[in-house]
């Protein structure tokens, strides 16, 4: 993976996240990094990463744990020995999720939350008691999971769905902004260092500019701005005429192309 | 200072409370250095990022951010217009005087350095407002009939730094307001809304949930019986197009193509009209495919809900009489001109009838609400504005909640 650029305004935010113990609520365009952070954080901390990335289909509790209900009864129909005295024991079927792994370990570490706004609008409100007290309780075991070091949770939302106000009330918020032109040749450099300055100049002035059409459906973001270098610096294109090339490569729908074109 | 930043921040209607005041101190104290500063652009940061929870409070956060910490320009508005007319009043002195002395080719220079020198002493008095400046300094000669362009400063995207006080009277966030903008996005999010009805279905047998039940049961067999959660709402947008529509086709047509990224209901269908609908409505913008009202009646069940969308503003014989529609008379036989009598308002109350689940949302701002025909149709459907808060209404009403 190439670097990952962190700004001061996101450090800030971090910093904040970790003075107040609270999780760390990023929003913003995608391809603005919401999921690169928790990487980044983990890597240059040299802490264990425990990722969650949500569906719409999850929930709250397979954060936690997940009894394997089914494995258990399926061990207990067959008389082997081994699986007899793993069946006796409850605690031999709870597996963890990503939230519980973290809270039982001994050391601090970083939870990412991916795309909450993905799963179901209560999800989040599930989730209030559990980050507020880093911990819950496990009924089949009557165990109590509490986390020794409060982990940092750093969690994403692509804005599909509005969170409840119980939940955001216990976040820091920070909405990563799209980066400007030289943040950007910055992140650019560092996923292509031997670019041709011309052309990078070049390759940013249309970028923005497309991105200054109001009308289109999705704008073009960082991902799709690297994508299109890649097939630049790939085919040699110098970009000395005002059309762009591989235009298909920044606008990812029908309408947005016929936009740019008129 | 504090308190008063907190509540001034409730004053401007951001949801905080106690637990983030908490938050936010705490941060203060741990970001202080020894000698107990904090500098404002941290101080700004760190407290947007304890009370602020989505962008849509960032334009307000501003507001009562630069209300505590900066006395000067309790009003920024106010404050933008003293400097903008201070900037139009000396520049055109300026200028004035430069074209009685010189040749206007040469003084388009020295009104640039006049205004660079000007701006520096700006700078001095306001204490680091030097971007702020920059920027709006541009707007006075656009008055003036000179080249905007030629006189930026700075004003372009990602140069330079945006620091000190410039930061919060940008105003950077206003377009995220949700009581001004409505995008795709946000009508996408509001019409999710609709997916709040799902108790609808029927009970059926959860095979999932009843193996896991009987699993915990040690192999008792229990079964779970429940209500379908899927979505069975049926959504038909009818659009009124053409005419004194045409100035908010724009909006219009956002609401419409995310009306067409919705895959969560069970189906959503669009017909068009012009003004008022008689008889028929039309399957396409072009009205192309047409389709009779008895026809619609038949095709769709009770539970549909009906969203109607149109200014409702005609002349009143359109909606008051039976039809001469011109979009669709020249395409009717003899036979079909005879039997129809019925006014546009009757057929609109015929179809709301059927359908009691409707709304209409009108685009013109509630104010011009007046016409008779507006009132005549707001008595038979009920009418909100097509904004994000009246897309919610509307919702809400639809829902029966």
């Amino acid at each position: 993976m190439a670097e990952y650029i962190l700004s001061d305004e996101l450090r800030e935010a971090v910093q904040v996240a970790e003075i107040t113990m609270r999780p760390l609520l990023l929003k913003g365009e995608p391809g603005t990094g919401k999921t690169l952070l928790a990487n980044f954080v983990a890597e240059t901390r040299n802490l264990p990463l425990f990722r969650w990335h949500v569906k719409s289909t999850s929930l709250a509790k397979e954060g936690l744990y997940f009894y394997d209900a089914v494995a258990r009864l399926n061990d207990s129909r067959f008389p082997e020995e081994e699986a007899m005295i793993r069946v006796r024991e409850v605690k031999n079927y709870i597996r963890l999720g990503a939230l519980g792994e973290s809270f039982s370990l001994p050391q601090r570490s970083v939870v990412l939350i991916d795309e909450i706004d993905k799963a179901d609008i209560e999800f989040p409100n599930d989730l209030l008691l559990e980050l507020d007290k880093m911990e819950f309780f496990i009924p089949e075991t009557k165990e109590l999971i509490s986390a020794r070091e409060r982990p940092l949770i750093i969690i994403t939302s692509n804005n599909e769905k509005e969170l409840p106000d119980a939940f955001l009330r216990r976040c820091i918020f920070h909405y990563i902004e799209f980066p400007k032109r030289d943040a950007m040749k910055e992140i650019i450099l560092s996923h292509y260092p031997r670019i041709n300055s011309e052309l990078m100049e070049k390759a940013l002035a249309m970028f923005y500019t497309i991105r200054k059409i109001e009308s289109l459906r999705k704008k073009p973001s960082t991902s799709e701005l690297l994508d299109w270098i890649q097939v630049l610096l790939h085919t040699g294109e110098t970009l000395s005429s005002n059309q762009i090339p591989f235009a298909g490569t920044l606008f990812k729908s029908e309408e947005d192309y016929r936009v740019y074109l008129n | 200072m504090f308190l008063d930043f907190f509540y001034n921040l409730r004053g401007e209607s951001i949801p905080c409370s106690t637990g983030e005041l908490i938050a936010f101190l705490q941060t203060i104290r741990s970001l202080t250095d020894p000698k107990g500063y904090i500098s404002m652009e941290t101080l700004y940061r760190v407290g947007r990022l304890n009370f602020a929870k989505d962008i849509k409070y960032f334009d307000a956060y501003d507001l009562g951010f630069s209300k505590t910490f900066a006395g000067f320009q309790e009003n920024k508005i106010q404050f933008r217009d003293v400097l903008f007319d201070w900037l139009d009043k000396n520049i055109d002195k300026l200028i004035s005087e430069d074209q009685k002395d010189k040749a206007p080719n040469l003084s388009m220079e020295d009104v640039f350095q006049e205004l660079e020198k000007r701006l520096r002493e700006q700078k001095e008095r306001h204490d680091g407002g030097n971007k702020w400046v920059g920027t709006s300094g541009t707007s006075p000669f656009g008055n003036s009939g000179f080249n905007p362009n030629g006189l930026k400063i700075g004003g372009e995207e990602g140069a330079g730094n945006r620091t000190g006080v410039s930061l919060w009277t940008e105003r950077n966030y206003k377009a995220y307001r949700e009581d001004e903008v409505i995008d795709t996005r946000s009508i996408q999010i509001a019409l999710k809304e609709l997916r709040f009805l799902k108790k609808e279905g029927r009970t059926s047998l959860n095979i999932n949930k009843t193996i896991d039940k009987t699993c915990e049961n040690a192999g008792e067999i229990e079964i779970i019986e429940e209500k379908n959660r899927k979505n069975a709402l049926r959504l038909v947008l009818i659009l009124d197009i053409g005419g004194s529509m045409t100035p908010h086709s724009d909006r219009v047509s956002k609401l419409f193509s995310a009306s067409k990224s919705l895959y969560h209901f069970k189906e959503v269908h669009n017909f068009f009209f012009h003004n008022i609908f008689h008889d028929y409505l039309f399957e396409t913008h072009e009205f192309e495919g047409r389709i009779s009202l008895k026809h619609f009646e038949d095709r769709f069940r009770k539970n549909t809900k009906l969203v109607f969308v149109g200014d409702a503003y005609m002349a009143p014989y359109e909606l008051f009489s039976a039809p001469y529609n011109p979009y669709s008379y020249h395409r009717e036989t003899e036979e079909e001109k005879l039997r129809k009598k019925k006014s546009g308002i009757e057929s609109l109350k015929e179809l709301t009838e059927k359908f009691p689940d409707s709304v209409w949302l009108n685009p013109e701002p509630k104010r011009f609400w007046g016409a008779p025909t507006i009132e005549a149709i707001q008595e038979v459907v009920p009418m909100f504005p097509l904004t994000i808060e009246g897309l919610r209404k509307a919702i809400r009403s639809l829902l029966g909640k």
